[in-house]
Parts: C-alpha cells; sequence; structure tokens
C-alpha cells in the first residue's frame, strides 16, 4: 500500500513524491508519537522530592541527546533522497508558484524533523496535567498555598501589603494601618508584633497572581483574626489528606499542628513546623540559638543537619505541586517554543533551498563572503560606535540583492554573482522585519523624547510606541507571514532567473 | 504524397523484407505519433507479444501488418506539421574577453525536422556555439531569435534540450527516474507508464529499465538520456558530441535514431549536434557548419553563399597511395591537378569541376596507381579540415 501510494505520488505530483513526503511524514509522525510516549512516561512526578536533591533527570539528557541525534540524522537521510533529483536545475516545467511549494513542504519538513524534542517535552507537560484537572489542582495549590502560612518560612517586612488585598476582600481599610517606624503593625485595629504568626508569608504557585495571594493570605489571617479555629484545622486537615495520599511523611496531625501553632490572640508563641524532616544545616556564626525544642543538630558523613521535631511534607509538596500548575498555568510548550522551533524550521528550509536553487558553490561563497562581510561591518561598527551600523548594512545587504536579481532577470546579460546574492538574501530574508521593526521602535522613541526608564504615565504619553513594544513577540509571527509572502514572489523570480544564462 | 505517405511507403517495404529490427522502431516512432494513449497501450501489447514469440514469424509478420495498419488509419486523419523555422541567429557573436577565444558571427536557421551538424576541431566553438544556442551563454553580439511561444527564460529553456558531453549522474531506478521526468512534463498518470515503456524500447533499453546509472556503459547512458530527451518534447534538441563514447555501429544507429526523431511526420524537432565523426554526421544532417577558430564555413549552403562557403565545383579527392608526391603530382598533372597535398598519411588532390570522380578512378586505372582508400570529400567539410 505504501509502495503503491508512493506510485501515484509519482505520477500525479512529482515535487511531493521527490521530496519523499509520505516517507517523511510516516517517519516523523511514528518518532513524534515515541517522544511523546517517553515523554508521558517520563513525566511522572516523584512526590517524595523536594528540590534540595534535584539534580536533572538523567533519562531527560539522554532523550535530548537521541532527539537531537535522530533530528539531524533523518534531516540528512531526507536530503539523501530529495537531492536524486532537482527539476528546477534540469529546467523541466514548473508553473510561477511551484518553487514556493518546494519551499513550503521544506518548512514544513523540516518543522516535523526538527521537534521531536517539544513533542517529548509536551508529553511530559500532558503527564504532569493528567494528574488533576485544572479545578482540582488550583483547588489543592491554594490549601496548599494556604497551608504554608502554618509552615516554616518567611515573614512580611514591616510594610503592609495586607491593605491592598483587605480592600480586595471587603475589609475596611481604614482598620488596617502600615507602621515603618514601630516594632509593631496593626491589622484591622489590633497590633501585632513583627514575630507574629499574622505577618507570616505563605507559598505561592503560578496558578496564582500578587492579588489572589493576597486574598488567599487574607483569608488565614481573617481566621485568625476572629478566632476561628474550626476553618484553620480543616485547613489543616486538606492539606495533610493531600501529603497522605503522597504517603509523604509528617510528624504531626491536624490538631497536634493547630495546638503548635495556635496562640490567639498575639499568635507570638507557636512553634516552628518544620517544611521537611531534616535539612542541610549552615551556622552563620551570627549568634543565632537553635531552639532545641523545635529541632535538633546532628551530624552525617561529616554534614551538618537539622531535624525538626515537628515537620510537614511542604518542600515536596511545593516542588511537585508548582510544576502540577505550571504544567496546567504555565506550559514549557507555548507560543514562545512554537516561535523558536518555526524560526529554527525557516532557517533550515531557506539554507535548503537556497541550496536546491542555486549551488554547494554559491552557498560556500556565500558563507564566505558573509563571514568576511561580518568582520568588516564589526569594524565599522566599532569606528563608528554605533549599533544602527550594522543593522544598516544588512538592511541595505537584503534590498540590495533584491534590487540586483530584479536588474540582472530584466538584462538577461549573465547571471552574474546573483547565485551568491540570492543565497544571502534568502538566508538574511527573515531578518527584514525584525530591524524593520527596531528601527521604527528607535526613531519613534528618538523623536517623541520616550524616556526609557519613566514607568509612570508612558502608556498614556506614549501610546503608539507602547503598542510596537508590547506587539513585539507578535510580530515574530507576522515576520514569518512576511517572510512567506515575499517568497510567494521571490520563487517567481527566481524561476526566471534560473532561466537567464550562466556567463 | 506527403512527408507521412512516403514514410509509410518505407514501412510498408521493411516489413516486406521482414526486417523487423527497423520496423518495431519505426512503429513506436508512429505510435508516439498519434499521441494518444489507446494506441500507446496496443502498442506496448505488441511489443510484450514480440518478446515471446520471437520465433514465430508468420504471425508476427500479420501482426505487424496489422498494427501499421491501425496506426496508419488515425494517423492519415492527422494534420501533417508545417516545417516552421525553429531558430534563427544573426551575427551571432560570444566573446570571452580580449584575446581569449572568440565565436561568430555566426548565421544559422534551423527549421522543425532539420539536423544541423556542428563540426570542427576541439576548442573551435562547437560547445560555446551550442550553449548560445540553448540559452546557457548570452550573445556578445548579434540576435538569436526563437519562433515558438514562451512565457520567460526559463519557460523557453524547457524546451531547448541540451545534452552536454558529460551528463549528470542519475540516481535510482532509471525506470523511475523516466517516470519522473514524463509526470513533470505533464504525461497524464494513466499514460505515464505505458510511454516510458514504449520509450524504453524505442531506444533498446528494456533490458537496463530497472540498473542503476554505475552499472550501465556510457553507450547505454546516452540512450537514457535520449529517452529522457524524447519524454520532454523538446522543441529543439541540442546535443554536444553524441557519439564520442559509441562504437561504429551504435553511432550509426544513434543517429539514424535521430533522423527519425526529427523528421516525424506530426512532431518534428529540430536538433543540433556537434561531433568528431564528420562522414557519419554529413550522411544525417541537412546542415553542417563547420569551426574553425570560431569563424563559421558552412557545407551544403544553398542560397546567399558566403567567401566562406564551398561554391566552387572542384573536385576534392582524398586518397591513401604508396607513390610518393611527387610520382603523383607527375600522374596528375596532365589532367589539369590544381593542388596535391600531403596530410597527415593521406593526399588530397584537386581538379577543376571539368574532371569527375569517374575520371579520376580512369587516371588510377590507367596510370596503374596503387590506391589502398579515396573519398570525394568535394562536398564535405573535411576539406576544411585539410586545407
Amino acid at each position: 500500500m505504501f509502495k503503491n501510494f508512493q506510485k501515484q505520488l509519482l505520477l500525479k505530483h512529482p515535487l511531493v513524491w521527490n521530496l519523499k513526503i509520505i516517507p517523511l511524514t510516516t517517519l516523523a509522525i511514528a518518532l513524534h508519537i515515541v517522544f511523546l510516549i517517553l515523554g508521558y512516561f517520563n513525566g511522572q512526578l516523584n512526590f517524595t522530592e523536594t528540590g534540595n536533591e534535584y539534580t536533572g533527570n538523567g533519562a531527560d539528557v539522554t532523550i535530548i541527546f537521541f532527539a537531537v541525534l535522530i533530528s539531524i540524522l533523518s534531516i540528512i537521510l531526507w536530503c539523501v533522497y530529495y537531492f536524486k533529483n532537482n527539476g528546477l536545475k534540469s529546467f523541466y516545467p514548473k508553473n510561477n508558484f511551484s518553487l514556493f511549494k518546494e519551499w513550503l513542504l521544506i518548512f514544513i519538513g523540516f518543522f516535523f524533523l526538527s521537534t521531536f524534542l517539544v513533542s517529548y517535552y509536551y508529553g511530559k507537560e500532558v503527564r504532569v496535567r493528567d494528574y488533576y484537572t485544572l479545578e482540582e489542582a488550583q483547588k489543592r495549590c491554594k490549601t496548599l498555598s494556604q497551608g504554608s502560612f502554618f509552615v516554616d518560612g518567611s515573614y512580611s517586612n514591616n510594610y503592609d501589603d495586607g491593605a491592598e488585598a483587605a480592600e480586595a476582600v471587603g475589609v475596611d481599610t481604614a482598620t488596617t494601618v502600615a507602621s515603618n517606624t514601630k516594632d509593631y503593625f496593626t491589622y484591622r485595629g489590633r497590633n501585632y508584633s513583627y514575630n507574629s504568626l499574622m505577618n507570616k508569608n505563605l507559598n505561592s504557585y503560578s496558578f496564582f497572581d500578587y492579588e489572589k495571594d493576597s486574598i488567599h493570605k487574607e483569608e488565614v489571617k481573617t481566621w485568625l483574626y476572629n478566632n476561628d479555629k474550626k476553618a484553620i484545622q480543616n485547613l489543616f486537615k486538606n492539606y495533610l489528606a493531600i501529603a497522605n495520599e503522597h504517603k509523604l511523611k509528617s510528624s504531626v496531625d491536624a490538631n497536634k499542628w493547630l495546638n503548635l501553632i495556635y496562640d490567639y490572640p498575639t499568635f507570638t508563641n507557636f512553634k516552628t513546623i518544620g517544611s521537611e524532616e531534616k535539612d542541610y544545616y549552615y551556622n552563620n556564626n551570627d549568634g543565632s540559638v537553635i531552639d532545641t525544642t523545635e529541632c535538633y543538630i546532628a551530624f552525617e558523613n561529616n554534614e551538618q543537619y537539622k531535624y525538626y521535631k515537628f515537620y510537614l511534607p511542604e518542600k515536596a509538596l511545593q516542588f511537585n505541586y508548582s510544576k502540577i500548575a505550571d504544567a496546567h498555568n504555565k506550559p514549557d510548550i507555548d507560543s514562545e517554543t512554537l516561535a523558536i522551533v518555526l524560526y529554527i524550521a525557516l532557517g533550515l528550509s531557506l539554507l535548503l533551498f537556497s541550496f536546491r536553487v542555486t549551488s554547494g558553490k554559491s552557498w560556500l561563497i556565500a558563507i564566505v563572503s558573509l563571514g568576511v562581510l561580518n568582520i568588516l561591518i564589526g569594524i565599522l561598527s566599532a569606528i563608528a560606535s554605533s549599533e544602527y551600523v550594522y543593522l544598516t548594512v544588512v538592511l541595505s545587504l537584503i534590498v540590495g540583492c533584491f534590487i540586483y536579481l530584479l536588474v540582472k532577470n530584466n538584462q538577461n546579460k549573465g547571471k552574474g554573482f546573483t547565485a551568491v546574492t540570492n543565497t544571502i538574501l534568502l538566508w538574511t530574508l527573515p531578518s527584514f522585519g525584525p530591524i524593520v521593526y527596531y528601527f521604527v521602535l528607535e526613531i519613534s522613541k528618538a523623536v517623541s523624547d520616550y524616556n526609557e526608564y519613566a514607568y509612570a504615565g508612558r502608556a498614556i504619553e506614549f501610546p503608539k510606541i507602547e503598542w510596537l513594544k508590547d506587539a513585539g513577540f507578535i510580530l515574530l509571527f507576522v515576520n514569518i507571514i512576511f517572510v512567506i509572502l515575499v517568497l510567494l514572489f521571490l520563487s517567481k523570480k527566481l524561476k526566471q532567473w534560473r532561466g537567464i544564462a550562466e556567463s | 504524397m506527403n512527408e507521412f505517405q512516403k514514410q509509410f511507403e518505407e514501412l510498408q517495404n521493411f516489413l516486406k523484407f521482414e526486417d523487423y529490427s527497423i520496423l518495431t522502431k519505426r512503429i513506436i516512432d508512429l505510435t508516439l505519433d498519434t499521441e494518444d494513449v489507446s494506441h500507446y497501450k496496443k502498442t506496448n501489447d505488441f511489443l510484450n507479444w514480440l518478446d515471446r514469440n520471437e520465433e514465430n514469424n508468420f504471425e508476427k509478420k500479420e501482426k505487424f501488418a496489422s498494427v501499421l495498419n491501425e496506426l496508419h488509419q488515425t494517423l492519415s486523419q492527422k494534420p501533417i506539421a508545417e516545417r516552421k523555422v525553429l531558430v534563427s541567429a544573426s551575427k551571432l557573436e560570444k566573446s570571452y574577453g580580449i584575446s581569449r577565444f572568440g565565436l561568430g558571427p555566426i548565421n544559422l536557421e534551423l527549421r522543425q525536422g532539420e539536423i544541423l551538424g556542428l563540426v570542427g576541431e576541439n576548442g573551435n566553438g562547437k560547445t560555446t556555439l551550442l550553449r548560445l544556442l540553448c540559452g546557457d551563454l548570452f550573445a556578445t553580439n548579434g540576435t538569436i531569435k526563437y519562433n515558438f511561444d514562451y512565457q520567460d527564460l526559463y519557460d523557453l529553456r524547457t524546451q531547448l534540450v541540451y545534452i552536454p558531453q558529460r551528463t549528470d549522474t542519475w540516481y535510482g531506478s532509471m525506470f523511475e527516474n523516466l517516470q519522473f521526468t514524463a509526470s513533470c512534463y505533464g504525461y497524464l498518470p494513466e499514460e505515464n507508464e505505458v510511454i516510458v515503456e514504449l520509450i524504453i524500447a524505442r531506444l533498446g533499453l528494456r533490458k537496463f529499465r530497472n540498473h542503476s546509472w554505475k552499472s550501465l556503459s556510457s553507450g547505454y547512458k546516452m540512450r537514457f538520456e535520449l529517452a529522457r530527451m524524447l519524454l520532454r518534447k523538446p522543441k529543439i534538441l541540442l546535443i554536444d558530441e553524441p557519439l564520442a563514447n559509441l562504437d561504429i555501429l551504435a553511432q550509426q544507429t544513434v543517429l539514424e535514431d535521430f533522423k527519425s526523431i526529427a523528421k516525424s511526420a506530426f512532431r518534428p524537432i529540430g536538433i543540433v549536434l556537434s561531433s568528431q565523426q564528420l562522414y557519419e554526421v554529413e550522411k544525417t544532417s541537412d546542415q553542417v557548419i563547420f569551426l574553425k577558430q570560431g569563424k563559421q564555413k558552412n557545407l551544403h549552403e544553398k542560397e546567399n553563399a558566403t567567401d566562406d562557403s564551398i561554391t566552387d565545383k572542384q573536385l576534392v579527392i582524398e586518397f591513401e597511395s604508396a607513390f610518393n608526391q611527387k610520382q603523383l603530382g607527375d600522374l596528375f598533372d596532365p589532367f589539369g591537378m590544381i593542388s596535391l597535398q600531403f596530410n597527415g598519411g593521406t593526399y588530397i588532390v584537386t581538379f577543376p569541376d571539368t574532371v569527375s570522380v569517374t575520371n579520376f578512378m580512369e587516371i588510377i586505372i590507367q596510370k596503374n596507381i596503387p590506391v589502398t582508400y579515396f573519398r570525394n570529400i568535394s562536398n564535405s567539410t573535411r576539406r576544411f579540415f585539410v586545407s
């Protein structure tokens, strides 16, 4: 069947047959599935991991190595078959868009052959996402975040960040007073020591922005303020239920935890609950004293460890649930990855396309020419001490190569250096859009006295510049469309160029 | 009697004398002329039948006759192609810079169905002229005019097939390569395989259809190039030294193939070929251009003869003899000998137009001159080589 399909392509779509699209697609799909499955299985979380001992996944390194190797090998294999026939060089009939079609197919081919790693990481993320639904993951992260309020961790500084959050949840901000001069802070009319639990921070997850975190924190503080032990006990039960589900060890249950930390109304007298059973101990020689009712120091293998008497698996939970939250909320395989992969495929496709359209000799001369040109522009830029020199020369080079092609096409007096300049034009084409963007942005800033460091009011004062800056990432995708459109036109000109005399 | 009728009569003679080898080739040519897939299939079936019934002479003759008749019926309805001018070059020159080689001025005109032979010693501009005509080089001076439609220069060059002396390697099976070419040239899927089969058979390549390029001799490589060329349906075929690597028999076969391809009654093409095989090319070509240091000398110049063309009617004979130059001079002088040159083992004797070849033979017999070989080169570019 496979052979028959190839034969049909040979008879009906010789270009597609010559590009070996069917074997290529079959190979690429099979390898993507393999890497997706590998990623899925390798994406399993080890809930005992805390991040302390995390030094990278050995399997990851091996798979990355093989993904890159397989990408390179499959591209070489593809090229070997693809290079066997070149209809353009043999002057086989071609319509005005067949060169464009050929490039587009190469581009798609490179996209699929250079993205095995993406499939691997996507598989990993899918596996991590599969642990819990978005709602469940958010619910659990909220519980863990609020629970972390009662575990060893940092405290707020003198600045009271609760006012804003209090306002958000409808608390009268007039009752919340920030103080930078006193050794206490006032919350809803009550004074609390900075060492009070009321001043504690909670751990955040990528699901929650600053505002959400503040709301969660305010909720906990309100329970404490209102002496709502039941709500807090309930939180602890939920927290420990999560820990137990992952078979993580803790030295306290919900009641004990509550007893150890609860000291209404001041919340100053409480025991530290460790975020793990033991941690490296560093003696800072700062005169700090270890509270032996909370922990003790032990030597193991010439290392000092601090053992907590009361501990919860907060570090392990935070480490793993952060991954779950990230997989849902800010996956690695996102539009940025897509942009990177698209540009890699675009670059590779133009390298190969230029080789097909011109020749290996022109290709090598273009590399040497660009190398020499780079050195010269570098020297020129250094002399001029301007960042614009380099970009101006590159921009001029692209425009110059393009005009030279059009002129030579019209003259029909030999190809001249067009084989080399066409190669350079194809290679540098994707940089045209970003350079123009950069120049437009810089000129706009220069003519409107835009201050890079004056953040306030900038969006109102310079809306166009701000829009341009915000649109930078989107423009990367627009640039790919621009390159595609230019190639649509250029491929027609390159076909004509192929027809003119060599010398 | 039109061109097709003449050709058909010739084929009937082949049948009459059971010259099946040439007849098979010409039947394939006629089949390709029909441009009809049903005929392609019928002829292919017939070729397969022939393979299986090599010894069945009686039935073979009947089958040949039947196929011929069917082709005749179809082609009789088809209009005969006009012999239009394909390309004309006027004062064509190519210079590679001061004090380097320069070609031209060249004047030529090539019609459909004509073969133009380019002869000359190495380095005298044959390849340059071929490359100028196929658009691979641009002319420094003068003009080339192609008298057929084309959209742009690329489109023009798809219709001018140039086969250089050193051809590129083909990768993969030969059959697949030809199918790829056929497909690129717009043959329909249903006719692709069958037309490739026909062309392979036409050039005697059936045994080599699945061979790789490297396993073929240079003669067969040339044949595959010709097979590909046939699929490309060129207006003009330009071919550099096609006979270079062929034995004498293969040379004659290839030249005969060129002749029948060029002179198709329905799809005539122009062929320009360069060669060192002077006499073979002269036999096949309608025009011969001799190039010496880039300058043109024409043979068979019909009208507007230039100083460079052979216009006089002198008798020029090339011969080999055991006699020395003085002995020969003394014997030829009384018959009005104009010149006698010794040229690399052979003599070239020139007589006025009053002396004929028969007279020359009479002198040989009469004077008992020992001659091992002689050739009348009065109408051959060989004259230019030796002059």
